[in-house]
């Protein structure tokens, strides 16, 4: 370094420790296709490989000094910055992560300093991937445009370092890299400066290797697949512990579930010597089959997202066109609840809804335009809270939340381009957050704070709408918690044939001499006509010493034990007629009759109740008189 | 062992035979709309066929014509019903002829239906109305069918009844244990088969089908009074086993905290 020059470490990889990235793993998958997506060749789909090295490939001795002779001073210097060096005797494990259908990092390698792109002019992908951090030439309508995703490989090797082999679709350039990103460290007296390099040096300047030789030897070593066809392969070398397979596959589908549902994104994962594939039809089959912790939540979530894609237009709901000049706002908007009414029941229910939300566009230096996002919903009582995804352009936006009620599920989809700018420019590096203070959205758009907001709580307020109370009373609220099965017309059926057999088609049998009407472990009650007959259970073994027999009128509402009056009938009366035998009736007063029970064949009878009204009877067991 | 005798031979038509709806109307009082299907139970078709519509402290009643010829009656508004609690139905096939004024069965405590809903598969067993409970938050009505009301000026508090966990952990253990309570003390009820129609019958069935809740003790007097407190506080703590209760409020306590 120069004297006079700033000090300053690399932090870059700060950026990627958010809450809404779960792991390294996360921030891994998606800086690393989303770079992948950008560099998309038009018409093809991109197709990702995230391969792990084989079981005994680590390289060792003179095959890992080649690209390491030189680093391991620079790496073991007081303050590099390397908390857990490993040991230069340990096997060199590798990640290797390729792209294909993509354009690789096209543009002059000996590029050193910005120029000018006029419109259609060639960009310079090589010159901003290894020779800028935070400086991105990536236009309005990519996904990444901080110039900082590319910045999490080196930040998932254990050596900070990692090489890079692109194949170049213009002029198909074969062009191998390498950095190691530390801090500034001294050595030998000599400080120096953060960022190395692996290459072909002028002087200081690092060029990249295009040997033959070199390159068949580092596609070798490293296991990597590429041979003419464009794209990116890079390494990582001595990959942090946390990268593993079965991180990274979750990770995958949570993140670019919904390109690879749209058939715009492939990724194999290669670990163990098999590999798996991710696209659109064995992405469900993958969730469903590999027991992962998240598996049955990634599941409902592609399966809502496959039935949102595989909708027609016809199927959506149109909301009403916000007014051009206003911004955006849902509360008050009497249009939209009109709109989304049909959608209501379908909700409540636990069907899928689809709902497709226009909002202007309103650049601050030009004309505004209408573009529109698509939101999908379902309820699902298996979520403790909700689940909602915002995805612009393919990748989820993992930090944003809408406030919305638990239970639901809820994708948010913005496919639109205009409107993926907008939201883009508010995106964090990490693009996790939509911030409407960003420097870089404010003042950029009319209105732009208002869309961002009406874009963030759309699922939060379409739920409202859809689950606004209605008048009357409400059965699905509840349904999920406190419910019956209802019976099918078939177990009806027999029930009632049975009864029919029993009471007469129309109701107009006399009641039968000894139905029985009621079992227990000790007795069994039958109706008599005017009257009932109290016997023990077929088979019991052993019956109570006493039983009480209490009995009133029916009431059509209350307790008809408590609103019994002497006046209704009373046990030792007529015409009430209790007759025993094999027990004796040892107290009869006002509507209870208690039986002392000698033989277990017993039977206790009591007629004469009107026949015009139903009469309640409860039986209890006693062990003594009471 | 507890049961209903009918004496007179009257038959129950199913709830999945008859279908109840409400519909608000322009004066901004109720009409009712009334579908069912009694074919099949072989009732002579001159039997005629009403509906009722009652609440708590009123009553209407409304000839369908025959089994034979069914009539809507073009009027149908609750004209002398009052608005609160909302009614319930029942619908009857009375004998004519030598059977005239015999009562040959009936479908009673009809809930209804909002206009677009659907019972499908799943019978509920707690209604939510939402009604003004001024600083209340929610209220059980166990005057019949129990009921949970919800404050309807709190905004989103169906949302919350349904999916919140702070809701489902504070309200809906006490809600089953009061409904519990009503059916073993009150309406003296502890055999789910008693009555298969009735809800304390189908609130039993519900509680007896979570792991571990046997049938209710039967029986009267103090000794049986506690076991039955003993089975309601085992029904609830079961109810909140089968709901993760403890779990589900304690990440709504760690999420209110951030």
């Amino acid at each position: 370094m120069q004297p006079g020059e700033m000090n300053i470490d690399p932090i870059e990889s700060e950026f990627f420790s958010t809450e809404a990235l779960g792991s390294l793993a996360d921030a891994l998958v998606r800086e690393a296709i989303q770079n992948s997506l950008d560099a998309r060749s038009p018409g093809e789909p991109v197709r990702v490989r995230i391969a792990f090295s084989p079981p005994g490939a680590g390289l060792q001795g003179e095959r890992a000094a080649r690209y390491f002779a030189g680093l391991w001073r620079h790496l073991a210097a007081d303050r590099s910055g390397l908390a857990r060096l490993p040991s230069p005797e340990e096997p060199v494990g590798f990640l290797v992560v390729e792209d294909y259908g993509t354009r690789g990092l096209q543009g002059d390698p000996r590029q050193s300093e910005d120029e000018e792109i006029g419109p259609g002019g060639a960009r310079n992908d090589f010159y901003y991937f290894w020779r800028n951090v935070g400086r991105s030439r990536k236009q309005w309508s990519e996904l990444g445009r901080w110039g900082l995703g590319k910045t999490v490989f080196p930040a998932a090797s254990r050596i900070n370092s990692f090489f890079a082999l692109t194949v170049r679709r213009d002029d198909g350039r074969r062009l191998l890299m390498g950095q190691s990103v530390l801090r500034i460290h001294k050595l030998d007296g000599a400080r120096y400066y953060p960022y190395g390099y692996f290459g072909q040096f002028q002087d200081d300047f690092a060029l990249p290797v295009e040997e033959a030789g070199v390159l068949g030897a580092f596609c070798h070593d490293f296991a990597i697949k590429r041979g003419d066809e464009p794209g990116l392969s890079v390494v990582i070398p001595y990959p942090d512990p946390d990268l593993k397979p079965e991180a990274i596959l979750p990770s995958v589908v949570r993140h670019y579930f919904l390109p690879i549902l749209a058939g715009d994104l492939v990724v194999e994962v290669a670990h163990d010597r098999r590999t798996e594939v991710l696209d659109a039809r064995s992405v469900l089959r993958l969730a469903e089959s590999t027991g992962w912790a998240e598996g049955p939540r990634l599941q409902s979530l592609i399966e809502l997202a496959r039935w949102g894609l595989d909708l027609p237009e016809a199927r959506y709901v149109r909301l009403p066109e916000p007014p051009p000049e206003a911004a955006p706002r849902w509360a008050g908007d009497a249009s939209v609840d009109a709109a989304l009414a049909p959608l209501r029941a379908a909700f409540n229910d636990g069907r899928r809804v689809a709902v497709r939300v226009p909002v202007w566009v309103k650049p601050a230096d030009g004309e505004g335009a209408l573009a529109s996002f698509e939101v999908f919903l379902e309820r699902d009582d298996a979520l403790s809270g909700a689940e909602e995804h915002f995805v612009r352009d393919g990748i989820t936006v993992a930090g944003v939340r809408s406030g919305l009620q638990g239970g639901v599920r809820a994708i948010v989809c913005v496919r639109d381009r205009r409107l993926s700018a907008l939201l883009g420019d508010s995106e964090n590096p990490a693009h996790t957050e939509w911030q409407e203070r960003s420097p870089r959205f404010k003042e950029r758009y009319r209105h732009g704070p208002f869309t961002l907001r009406y874009v963030k709580s759309a699922p939060r307020e379409i739920v409202r709408s859809l689950t606004r109370p209605a008048q009357g009373r409400d059965f699905h609220l509840l349904r999920h918690l406190f419910s019956l099965e209802v019976p099918t017309e078939e177990t009806v059926a027999t029930k009632d044939k049975r009864k029919e057999e029993r009471i007469g088609v129309d109701g107009t049998a006399e009641a039968g001499q000894v139905e029985t009407v009621a079992k227990d472990r000790f007795f069994q009650l039958q109706k008599l006509r005017g009257g009932f007959r109290l016997t023990g259970a077929p088979g019991a073994e052993a019956v109570p010493r006493f039983v009480e027999v209490v009995a009133a009128y029916e009431v059509r509402r209350g307790n008809p034990f408590s609103l019994y009056e002497p006046f209704d009938f009373e046990m030792d009366r007529p015409p009430i007629d209790v007759q025993t035998r094999g027990a004796q009736a040892v107290r009869r007063e006002r509507n209870r009759v208690v039986v002392r029970i000698d033989d277990p064949g017993f039977q206790v009878t009591m007629k004469g109740f009107d026949p015009r009204r139903d009469v309640r009877v409860k039986v209890l067991r006693l062990e003594e008189a009471p | 062992m507890i049961r209903r005798l009918n004496y007179t031979g009257r038959r129950r038509i199913p709830r999945s035979h008859v279908t109840v709806r409400l519909v608000p109307a322009e004066d901004g009082g109720w009409v009712f709309d009334a579908e069912f299907d009694l074919s099949g139970f072989g009732f002579p078709s001159a039997s005629r066929v009403f509906i009722e519509a009652y609440n708590a402290t009123s009553y209407m009643r409304f000839p369908y014509g025959t089994v034979g010829e069914p009539l809507i009656p073009p009027d149908r508004r609750l004209t002398d019903i009052t608005p609160t609690p909302l009614p319930k139905f029942r619908l009857k096939v009375v004998g004519s002829g030598t059977r005239k004024g015999l009562l040959l069965a009936v479908a009673d405590k009809l809930v209804p239906l909002r206009p677009e809903e659907d019972l499908r598969h799943k019978q509920s067993l707690l209604p939510v109305v939402f009604t003004d409970l001024g600083e209340q938050v929610w209220r059980l009505d166990v005057s019949d069918w129990p009921t949970l009301e919800l404050n309807r000026r709190i905004a989103d508090l169906g949302e919350a009844a349904r999916s919140g966990d702070s809701f489902l952990a504070l309200v809906y253990p006490e809600v089953v244990r009061r409904i519990l309570h009503e059916i073993v003390f009150v309406e003296q009820v502890t055999d789910p088969d008693w009555d298969e129609s009735d809800w304390t019958s189908l609130w039993l069935r519900y509680v007896c089908a979570l792991p571990g809740v046997d049938t209710p003790p039967e029986g009267s007097g103090e000794e049986a009074r506690l076991r039955q407190e003993e089975w309601i506080d085992k029904a609830v703590q079961a109810f909140c086993r089968a709901r993760g209760v403890r779990a589900r409020f304690e990440r709504a306590v760690a999420k209110a905290g951030g």
